[in-house]
Formats: structure tokens, C-alpha cells, sequence
């Protein structure tokens, strides 16, 4: 469940679940679980392969649970949930590997996981939107993927994400800057028009 | 608050505020923006390309998470931590061979002792329970209300307790065995997984499933326990002692094997578990879930939700004249509800979240 706002209260409580969570209490991490695990996964599929994603998700919490006692009291849980993600992803991966490997993922997402499943029901539609959105997002480096997922999804202030990846704020400004403008492009005009002449009329 | 008469679209796109307006319904964000809007009206242009352009960086970064597979993934956290903390245990236990040798006669003495006092009753549901924890940490739950309860476990799976009932179920399953105990009649639907068996445990009676559903009677104050089965195959057992785990296959050898249709008797005081064929085979649709039948061909979401909704006892929440006509086929006779509404999603791209008892579902509709 990804919360709507992250403000003063979720941050308190985050690290009341956490204080509990460094005592020993394992119903406090399975909270913790719940409210991060879908963002995290998220937030993984975004940069990195799909098949490393749901381990590295789990070694995050086994491992902050096994090293609870060497952990800190006082941090920003969500931050740090991220940096762990972004730790356990990009162990062992050069960064070459990780080019390539996305995009053939990102192909494969656009398709809509075509398992036995879903195989009965397919909407035209909805293909042409997903082929056109994932052009889109191939246009994309990692990195604009990366920042266009901690910005738009994660709702993350742009000095959060230049922490997180280790950049100047100045950098993460510039490449949100240029994925954007590769995204305009995607703007439908017809659509756009439509709009514009509706909104006038109304 | 920003100048934003020099904004450029991506300017627009970037900024907090704007985006703000764009993903909620904030009524005084609203009125901000209609209000710049009727301003600078030479602005709309941009102002709606940056809408869009935001729209599309959200879809960007989406992606497509069942509740199902967070489920599955949480339980694969708890498993880990658990083999790895018992692994730790195994070797901090060294200790000297004959304090070892010691130990191991005197657990003997105790497990003889043991078998000898508890050969003639079986063991009671709360001495189930508390043997148990022990071993896990247990919740239980009871259904106190006069309807049925839907009680979804660790690993997907669900169990329809009836009305005065009683269910324990660990936090997370072990690696080998998946066990509850019962008190009361419950209806089982369970996640399929050959190698974690499924037990049901209650006063006398054992029940080991890989994958299926089935229904447990055995209220504490009935003459007799009764095993039905819907789907798959189920064996049953007497219940023999406190000690629960993974049985040998040799004990429910001399146990009975279910088939659809099938039910097995236990009369408390007699020794032997009696099979017999229902007499009214699960073939029409009836009242309780043990025997509905979740067959759909081009059947509604309206329709499926309102099945579901009294088989389960839950309510849905959803806009009807958006997916309410949606058809879909499926097979889901025997699948754990949150199976059932994990497949009715996929087939609908519609998604669901169980809020406050309420199972809310979101889609675009399937025109």
C-alpha cells in the first residue's frame, strides 16, 4: 500500500515501528513490510532487472532484521529502505549489463505479462497505450528512469534523490530536465486540441 | 507560491504544487489552478501538456504489484529469517557428548511417560494451542458474531470460520508444514504447495492436505467429527498425541483417503474413522460456500462479486458502471479467496485492496 503523503506523521511513526522493530519485534517488521514493500518493488522494476528485484526486497528485511542490533535508532526509515534496495540491486551488476538488461525487461513489461492467466482477455487498446509508453520510456537513460520513477512515483524531493544516488542536486535538475523533455513528446496533440477547445467551450 | 506566468511546461511538470493538482482532488489546489487558469488563459497550452506530461511520468514509473505476490513475498521473508536463525541455533548447541547423552535419555523418559498418560483421550484444542506456541507465535481468532468470518492466512490461503469457532494460526508457516487448529467447523480453501502440506489439527481428529478445499466439523461439545472434501484429495487421521509436525506417510496409511463428495465420520468413543459418499453431491449451487461452485463462462464482475460477497461474507466496494459488466471466464472452485480475486483482477486489469474489512477494487473498465 503506498502511502498518499509522506509527511511529519508517517515519518514519526515509521520510526516508532522501527525502535519496536530494533527490540525485537517481529510483528513491528512485518508492518514495515506492508507499508514499503510495494513501493520498493516498485521502485525496483524501475531500475533493474525483474528476476533480482523480488529477492533483493527480501534480503533487505531478513537483513535488517539479523543486523537489528547493530542498527542505528535514529534515521529516516524510508531513505534508508531505499538505499538498501538500491545497495542489494546493484551488487555484482556493471553498469553495461544493467543497460541492457533493462530495456529488454521494459519490453517485456510493456507486453503485459502475457502468463497463462491473463491470456483470455486482451484489450487492443490498452497494448497500443503500454507499446507507446514503453517507447517512451527505451528513449529514457537508467538514470532519467531513475529519477522520473523517484519523482513522480516516490514523490522524493530533488536534494533527496541527489542523496540517495550520491549526485549534486544540480545533476539530478538537469537529467529530470531532459527526461522530460524526451516524455513531451509522447503529449498527444490531437488529444491536447480536444482539450483546450473543451475546456474553452465549457 | 512560485511566479508561474514564465513557466515552460517542463517547468510546470517539475513543480510540487502543480503535480500536487494533477494526482489528488485537493479542493483548494483546484481552485488555485482554475482560478490562475482563467487569468492567464494564453497559459492553458502548456498548462495542459505539463498535466499530461506528469500523467505520463506517474504510468512511467507504475508497475504492475498483485497484494497476492507482496503476500507470498512477506512469507518468503519470515521463512528466511526463520531457517537462518535456527541454523545460528544448531551451532551455538555445543555441548559436552555426555551432558548431550544425558539430555537425551531424560526427553526418552519424558516422551515414554508421555505416550503412556495420553493413550486413551486425545488431546484437547487448547492443549493443542498451547503446545504449539511453543513452536510459533500464534494468533487466534474467534467468530463471536452469528455469521460466517473470512479468515485469510499466512500463505494465501483462506478459512471460513462458522459462528462460535475458534482458529490458531502461526504469524508465518514453518518450512516443512503448514499447521492451524481448529475448535468449531471452519472451511478450508489452500494454496497449493506439494511440499508444504497443510494440517488441520483438532481434538480428534487430523486432517493433511497438499492443496484443496474442505470443509472441518468438530465442535467440542458434538458427539461426532466430520471431514467433507469439495476438491482434491484430503487425508484424515486420528489425532494421537500433543506432538504436531510432518507425519509419516505410514500413520495416514492407516488413516482414510478423501475424494470429492467423500466425508469421513469420527464418532467420539469409537476407535475407527467411517467414510461415507455425501448424500447430496456439491452439484447445485447452494447457501454455503462447501457447496458453491465458482465455475464462471462469461459471467459479470457484478455477478461474481455478489457470489462472492455471500460466500465470503465480505462486501465489496467497487464502481459498477464502470467494471460492473466486465465478463469473465474462469475456473476458481477450490482457489483461496484471495486467489479467486488476484485472477478476477488479472482477467479485468482491475486491481484490489482489502481496507477496514472491505475489499475495494479499481479498473478502468474492458470496453
Amino acid at each position: 500500500m503506498k502511502r498518499q503523503d509522506y509527511d511529519h506523521e508517517a515519518v514519526n511513526e515509521d520510526l516508532t515501528l522501527w525502535k519496536q522493530m530494533l527490540d525485537g519485534d517481529k510483528t513491528a517488521l512485518g508492518t514495515l513490510f506492508d507499508i514499503y514493500a510495494k513501493e520498493l518493488l516498485t521502485y525496483g522494476y524501475r531500475i533493474s532487472p525483474s528476476e533480482l528485484v523480488k529477492d533483493a526486497v527480501q534480503d533487505v528485511f531478513v537483513n535488517i532484521w539479523l543486523r537489528r542490533n547493530t542498527l542505528s535508532h535514529d534515521i529516516k526509515v524510508r531513505f534508508y529502505l531505499y538505499r538498501c534496495l538500491r545497495r542489494a540491486l546493484f551488487k555484482g551488476i556493471s553498469t553495461e549489463e544493467l543497460n541492457n538488461t533493462i530495456t529488454t525487461d521494459l519490453e517485456r513489461w510493456a507486453v503485459s505479462e502475457n502468463s497463462a492467466e491473463t491470456d483470455w482477455i486482451s484489450s487492443e487498446s490498452e497494448n497500443h497505450q503500454n507499446n507507446q509508453l514503453s517507447e517512451a520510456l527505451s528513449g529514457l537513460s537508467p538514470r532519467e528512469r531513475e529519477v522520473i520513477s523517484l519523482k513522480y512515483y516516490s514523490d522524493m524531493k530533488l536534494r533527496e534523490i541527489a542523496a540517495l544516488l550520491n549526485l549534486k542536486e544540480q545533476t539530478i535538475a538537469n537529467t529530470l530536465q531532459n527526461a522530460l523533455a524526451k516524455l513531451r513528446k509522447y503529449v498527444s496533440h490531437s488529444v491536447l486540441l480536444f482539450w483546450f477547445l473543451g475546456e474553452k467551450i465549457l | 507560491m512560485n511566479n508561474y506566468l514564465h513557466f515552460s511546461t517542463e517547468d510546470f511538470a517539475q513543480d510540487e504544487y502543480f503535480i500536487g493538482w494533477v494526482a489528488s482532488t485537493n479542493i483548494e489546489k483546484e481552485a488555485f489552478w482554475q482560478n490562475w487558469l482563467e487569468t492567464y488563459p494564453f497559459k492553458r497550452m502548456e498548462v495542459e501538456a505539463a498535466r499530461q506530461l506528469v500523467l505520463i511520468a506517474q504510468r512511467a514509473a507504475e508497475s504492475e504489484i498483485s497484494d497476492y505476490d507482496i503476500q507470498v513475498l512477506k512469507e518468503s521473508v519470515f521463512e528466511k529469517i526463520e531457517t537462518i536463525e535456527n541454523k545460528g541455533k544448531r551451532i551455538a548447541w555445543k555441548v559436552p557428548l555426555w551432558a548431550a547423552a544425558a539430555v537425551v535419555t531424560a526427553l526418552l523418559g519424558l516422551a515414554l511417560l508421555y505416550n503412556f498418560t495420553n493413550q486413551r483421550s486425545s488431546p484437547k484444542y487448547s492443549q493443542l494451542v498451547s503446545n504449539a506456541s511453543k513452536k510459533y507465535v500464534l494468533n487466534e481468532v474467534e467468530n463471536k458474531s452469528k455469521v460466517t468470518m473470512l479468515v485469510n492466512l499466512p500463505d494465501g490461503s483462506s478459512a471460513i470460520l462458522r459462528k462460535g469457532s475458534k482458529l490458531s494460526y502461526p504469524n508465518h508457516f514453518g518450512l516443512e508444514a503448514r499447521e492451524v487448529f481448529l475448535t468449531g467447523e471452519a472451511f478450508f480453501e489452500i494454496v497449493r504447495s506439494p511440499q508444504r502440506p497443510f494440517y488441520v489439527y483438532t481434538n480428534e481428529v487430523t486432517t493433511k492436505v497438499l492443496g484443496t478445499s474442505f470443509n472441518v466439523r468438530a465442535y467440542q461439545d458434538d458427539k461426532e467429527v466430520l471431514v467433507s472434501v469439495k476438491t482434491g484429495r484430503v487425508s484424515v487421521l486420528k489425532t494421537s498425541g500433543l506432538e504436531t509436525g510432518p507425519q509419516e506417510e505410514k500413520n495416514f496409511s492407516e488413516g482414510l483417503m478423501l475424494l470429492p463428495n467423500q466425508q469421513a465420520v469420527f464418532e467420539k468413543g469409537q476407535t475407527n474413522l467411517v467414510k461415507q459418499t455425501k448424500s447430496q453431491p456439491g452439484q447445485s449451487d447452494g447457501r454455503h460456500i462447501d457447496q458453491m461452485r465458482f465455475e464462471y463462462n462469461e459471467k459479470t464482475i457484478a455477478e461474481i462479486f455478489s457470489q462472492l460477497e455471500q460466500a465470503y461474507n465480505i462486501s465489496f466496494v467497487y464502481d459498477s458502471t464502470v467494471i460492473g459488466d466486465c465478463p469473465v471466464t474462469a475456473s476458481l472452485t477450490g482457489e483461496p479467496f484471495n486467489q479467486k480475486l488476484n485472477l478476477i483482477c488479472k482477467a479485468v486489469r482491475a486491481k484490489y485492496e482489502i481496507v477496514n474489512g472491505k475489499v475495494i477494487v479499481t479498473g478502468d473498465g474492458c470496453k
